[in-house]
């Protein structure tokens, strides 16, 4: 009796099974998120776009492929920059803002849309160390410099994978300022 | 940039997942500081983060460096969740276990913790009245309002079904076997495929799914009456087994 109780009560707390759709949410426009990123700095829109060595050196650097030539980023004088870009995963897609200092390091990372195609949201003991403060020298690469315990979600794993490729990227653009 | 008196939502890559935070009654600059908090407090609990005050307690644990070296890297965020730990392995007669070879892995119930003191800090550093909710990749805690309902999304990527959960605590925790890579948890769990607890705090709701996955009905019962919580159990067709 008493389990059958239990039971009736634990349905009670169950609404109906509803068809699984895609999960969408926009936190904020790219322009926000610069100024979330750097906060009071005077930032200007602006965007290049990658040779094709630059490329090829980037994908081998950060061992990541480089879907889109063209970058969209802000910048300020003093040479901090914020990278907008897009993650994709197996089954999300994701934009992110990440901003980085004159010196390269890594500022803050917002994410600004997140979808899912389909996937289910599970907790795992994963744990991911702090994006700030790292640069293209640290690697950034799951299992070495970000540590997860035994799998981080896809989506920080693709996040991960896309901050490492905009650091290198980063440092590739710093280079031609240089020559 | 939005003002105090509408809902804004964040997200940023925390705690190997995404974190997502949704507030109304603040501005933008308050919720860069709750992350800010947030990302602190992961600081401390990371067990592979050699400088992390926890892998420094472990470390003098393991070449017993003395009480009095152990006493000193206890800051209090950690001193707090090593009690709560205790309190849960002892209640579940160990089926939640914060140790692993010899040393303190906290990863079991320091999610949930981390949402509750950043939803602590979001409350005593608002400048007027706020209410939303910190959800860290399927830990939630809602704070000053909560909704009826929530929805529970279970399942594979291939299989995935969500349900409506009637809300009767402020904090939900998700835990699935198929998340962890350890086989010994993974073969241990294997007549269920997810756990949905509630609670009062993330924290207790966090550790609570590893017991209502892994232990024993009685155990389980034992530790939902004392605690105050609700859990269940699914298939993974999202059907309730327990």
């Amino acid at each position: 009796m008493r389990t059958s109780k239990i039971e009736l009560a634990l349905l009670a707390l169950l609404g109906p099974t509803v068809a699984f759709t895609a999960h969408a949410e926009v936190y904020m426009t790219p322009e926000q998120a610069v100024q979330v990123i750097f906060p009071g700095m005077k930032m200007t829109k602006t965007s290049t776009t990658l040779t094709d060595d630059e490329v090829k050196l980037i994908e081998k650097l950060s061992d990541e492929d480089v879907r889109s030539k063209k970058l969209i980023m802000w910048r300020n004088s003093s040479g901090d920059v914020v990278y907008i870009d897009q993650v994709l995963g197996k089954h999300e897609f994701i934009t992110i803002a990440a901003g980085f200092t004159s010196d390269g390091k890594i500022k803050d990372i917002e994410v600004l849309e997140y979808r899912e195609t389909y996937g289910s949201e599970v907790r795992r003991p994963a744990w991911r160390s702090q994006f700030v403060g790292k640069t293209v020298k640290n690697a950034l690469k799951l299992g070495k410099d970000v540590k997860n315990i035994s799998g981080a979600t896809l989506s920080s794993l693709h996040i991960t994978n896309g901050v490492r490729r905009l650091a290198v990227t980063n440092e590739v653009i710093s280079e031609r300022h240089k020559q | 940039m939005s003002g105090t008196s509408s809902k804004i939502i964040r997200a940023r890559p925390h705690l190997g997942t995404v974190v997502r935070i949704e507030v109304a009654g603040a501005d933008h600059a308050f919720l860069t500081n709750a992350f800010n908090e947030l990302a602190r407090l992961e600081k401390i609990f990371n067990f592979y983060d050699p400088k992390s005050a926890l892998s420094q307690l472990n470390h003098f644990t393991l070449n017993n460096a003395g009480i009095s070296a152990i006493l000193g890297v206890r800051n209090p965020e950690l001193n707090e969740l090593l009690t709560l730990s205790e309190e849960v392995a002892s209640l579940s007669q160990g089926y939640f276990n914060p140790r692993r070879e010899g040393r303190i892995d906290l990863s079991g119930i320091a999610k949930g913790y981390i949402v509750d003191k950043t939803v602590e800090w979001m409350l005593s550093h608002a400048p007027n009245s706020i209410s939303g909710c910190v959800n860290a990749g399927g830990d939630l805690r809602f704070f000053a309002r909560r909704p009826r309902e929530v929805l529970l999304r279970l399942g594979t990527s291939s299989n995935a079904v969500s349900r409506r959960l009637k809300l009767c605590h402020e904090c939900v925790a998700t835990s699935a076997p198929y998340a962890y890579n350890d086989r010994v948890y993974y073969q241990g769990a294997r007549r269920a495929h997810a756990a949905v607890v509630q609670a009062r705090s993330a924290t207790i709701a966090d550790a609570l799914t590893k017991v209502a996955l892994f232990a024993p009905q009685e155990i389980v019962r034992r530790c939902c009456d004392k605690m105050s919580a609700i859990a269940m159990l699914f298939d993974n067709r999202g059907e309730l087994v327990a």
